[in-house]
């Protein structure tokens, strides 16, 4: 039973701050395109605003790898 | 680093002042700015209104006419000692030249445009000769031309057709460039209503003999295709060469006028920023400081009447001098990284130091594997082969940071023990020197997290020094840095990686330096500090992302084997090799620079500064320009 609860807490970890992270990036690259189609000069602002979000999955698989280390 | 400027101030009687920016104009270091003293600033006069007008209309006719040469393949010669010519005969001659290349360009055009279609036509030429010459009565049979839109299947229909309905008949095809099927149909000379009807109920499209070849019958009109095909290359030829002509004739004079327009709407421009009394003029602007003996030098010996001095730095703000960055040759290329952003303000520090140490570091830390830094030592060997001749060239530069890049990931790869996932320790025995990153999974997370800590730490520390002329924002960067040391050495001895010892004192240490934080930078020290703390934490990604590309690499591994036959395995295991570095290219490159900009540069980075422009000649190579000196 706390194999399925730990690996149940593990895939949530990952899963929630996945989808918070296609979220957010599906609005920002909207609004990025956007903003580039009219201000070429702004793609380093670009990049960085699409990888920003990305920090919430990568937190989450941190948190997923020690929830999952703690079974062991 | 940037290079410390000097301000200049230059005071003269003004009818010396289109003299004194000539001199300027050919030391090419000062980079002018608005005089501080409080002079009014030069009015443009009517007249020199009316001459910037017509040198940039005639500058325009000039660029257009070169453009218009360029096009055609005329290379132009920079002026030797060619005469400069006024606005208004530099107008008349760009105007000639640019009415020839428009004619010359739209001749080259149609041209290019019938050699095109003769040339598609060509394969299907040669075999209609074949087929003539393969013994079939010119007078018995007659020649259709088709072209088709769809594939063989339908080609195979019509043979079929053909073959139940006409009997004896010969029928080629051939793909041409666009992807259509071009047919040649031979057949009976008394069948040719029958095949008409036919090729109409299968809607194929009869193709007409190029107009170019004059009309008529495709049999009358094959004698003529091979030399209009000459006679066309002919005519692109004596194009090209009228062009050359031309660019020789004119070439030289237009970018003579190009550069002598170019630099005297400089110098027009240059006067509204002198300030100006009814008698005297004043000039100020900023040069690096090493070559400010020279620059004054060479005025007091051209123009000893006019007084030069160093304007006091105490007189001025850093904020307000251009900037112009210099870094030895092996941090050189780490510039393109920082040029993403705005330049740092004068008296800031510039981080392409940094970013040329952590950068490949942080990349390779994230990679670590030997096979993909030789793949990435590939990439970088081609880049420079490319790059060659062009020293600071954009692929130069690049195969430069992707060389560094690759040094660091092959020697984590070896401090790893990773070559392709785990293919070096199956296949080779190659055992991790340092930390198996497959295993040991937290301790590569402390790293991260470690290796971000320091990042941080070093960039408060930076900060603290840039500011050294403000004594209170100093000391707060400088404690914000030991603070976040102090929360490090806590945290690490409550996780017993450090004697148990520490904990107390270096808790009761950050509790009395918390409120000397905020009488130092006020209450939102307090929020820049836990910012600062998740910025450490962000580092974390190091480990996620070294994590995820170990782990792909090694499930590359295990395809062999897991599709059957070996050789299957090892295609797939291939394709998802190559998957996995095109991953490993484009992720930590966006992650670590990520990392730079926005947790790092966040603790000492003051953007804002100005492009250092000095007042010089003109040149057609943006690189020439000076930039630096």
């Amino acid at each position: 039973m706390d194999v399925l609860w730990i690996s149940l807490g593990a895939a949530l970890a990952i899963t929630g701050s996945a989808f918070a992270t296609a979220w957010a990036q599906s609005r920002i690259g909207a609004a990025v395109a956007a903003a580039l189609a009219e201000k070429p000069e702004l793609r380093t602002t670009a990049v960085l605003l699409v990888a920003i979000p990305e920090t919430m999955v990568i937190l989450g698989f941190v948190i997923a790898v020690l929830i999952v280390l703690q079974r062991g | 680093m940037i290079i410390p400027m000097s301000r200049v101030r230059l005071i003269g009687r003004r009818p010396d002042l289109p003299r004194a920016l000539g001199v300027l104009q050919d030391a090419g270091t000062l980079h002018l700015s608005p005089p501080a003293v409080t002079v009014a600033r030069h009015a443009a006069t009517a007249g020199e209104r009316r001459r910037h007008h017509q040198l940039a209309r005639a500058l325009g006719d000039v660029e257009a006419a070169l453009t218009g040469l360029a096009a055609l393949g005329a290379t132009v010669d920079e002026p030797g000692s060619a005469p400069p010519l006024t606005a208004g005969r530099a107008a008349w001659r760009a105007a000639r030249v640019r009415a020839r290349t428009a004619a010359l360009a739209a001749a080259r055009r149609a041209l290019a445009d019938e050699r095109d279609a003769l040339a598609a036509y060509a394969p299907m030429f040669a075999e209609l000769e074949a087929l003539l010459g393969g013994g079939h009565a010119q007078r018995r049979f007659t020649v259709h031309l088709l072209r088709l839109h769809s594939d063989g299947a339908t080609v195979r229909r019509l043979r079929e057709v053909l073959d139940r309905v006409l009997g004896e008949h010969d029928l080629r095809s051939r793909t041409l460039p666009g992807g259509e099927v071009a047919l040649l149909l031979l057949a009976p000379t008394g069948r040719t209503a029958d095949v008409e009807r036919l090729l109409a109920e299968a809607h194929v499209e009869t193709a007409p003999v190029p107009l170019a070849l004059g009309g008529g019958t495709l049999l009358e009109a094959l004698p003529r295709l091979r030399p209009r095909l000459a006679e066309v290359e002919r005519a692109l030829i004596a194009i090209t060469d009228e062009a050359v002509a031309l660019a020789t004739a004119d070439g030289p004079l237009l970018t003579a006028a190009r550069r002598a327009f170019h630099d005297a709407l400089a110098e027009l421009d240059a006067r509204t920023l002198a300030g100006e009394t009814p008698r005297a003029f004043v000039l100020e602007g900023w040069a690096p400081a090493r070559t400010l003996p020279t620059l004054t030098a060479r005025l007091r010996q051209t123009l000893p009447e006019v007084a030069v001095a160093e304007v006091d730095r105490d007189a001025w703000h850093g904020r307000e001098a251009p900037v112009v960055l210099t870094n030895p040759p092996i941090f050189e290329p780490f510039e393109r990284l920082t040029a993403m952003l705005p330049l740092p303000r004068y008296g800031s520090v510039d981080p392409t130091p940094f970013v040329a140490v952590f950068f490949p570091m942080l990349f390779g830390l994230i990679v670590g594997d030997v096979g993909y830094g030789a793949l990435l030592a590939l990439i970088a060997v081609i880049l420079w082969r490319r790059g060659r001749g062009a020293a600071h060239g954009l692929s130069h530069d690049l195969a430069r940071i992707a060389a560094a890049v690759a040094s660091y990931t092959v020697i984590f790869g070896f401090l790893f023990g990773e070559l392709f996932g785990d293919l070096g320790r199956r296949a080779f025995g190659l055992r991790p020197l340092w930390l198996d990153r497959h295993e040991a999974i937290l301790p590569f997370l402390g790293l991260a997290v470690a290796i971000g800590l320091v990042h941080l730490v070093l960039g408060l520390i930076t900060a603290a020094v840039a500011r050294r002329r403000h004594p209170r924002e100093a000391a707060g960067r400088g404690l914000a840095a030991l603070m976040l040391v102090l929360i490090g050495v806590t945290l690490a001895a409550m996780l017993e990686l450090l004697p148990g010892a520490l904990f107390t004192p270096t808790l009761l240490v950050l509790l009395l330096a918390l409120p000397v934080l905020v009488v130092l930078e006020g209450a939102t020290a307090l929020l820049e500090l836990i910012t600062t703390l998740g910025h450490v934490l962000s580092y974390a990604r190091v480990m996620a992302l070294g994590t995820a590309s170990v782990m792909l690499a090694i499930v590359a591994n295990r395809m062999v084997g897991a599709f059957g036959g070996a050789a299957i395995g090892v295609l797939f295991a291939l394709v998802f090799h190559l998957v996995n570095f095109a991953i490993a290219m484009f992720s930590p490159t966006i992650h670590v620079l990520r990392l730079h900009y926005v947790e790092f540069f966040g603790t000492f980075f003051d953007p804002g500064g100005d492009q250092y422009r000095p007042f010089a000649h003109w040149s057609p190579d943006p690189a020439a320009r000076p930039q630096e000196v």
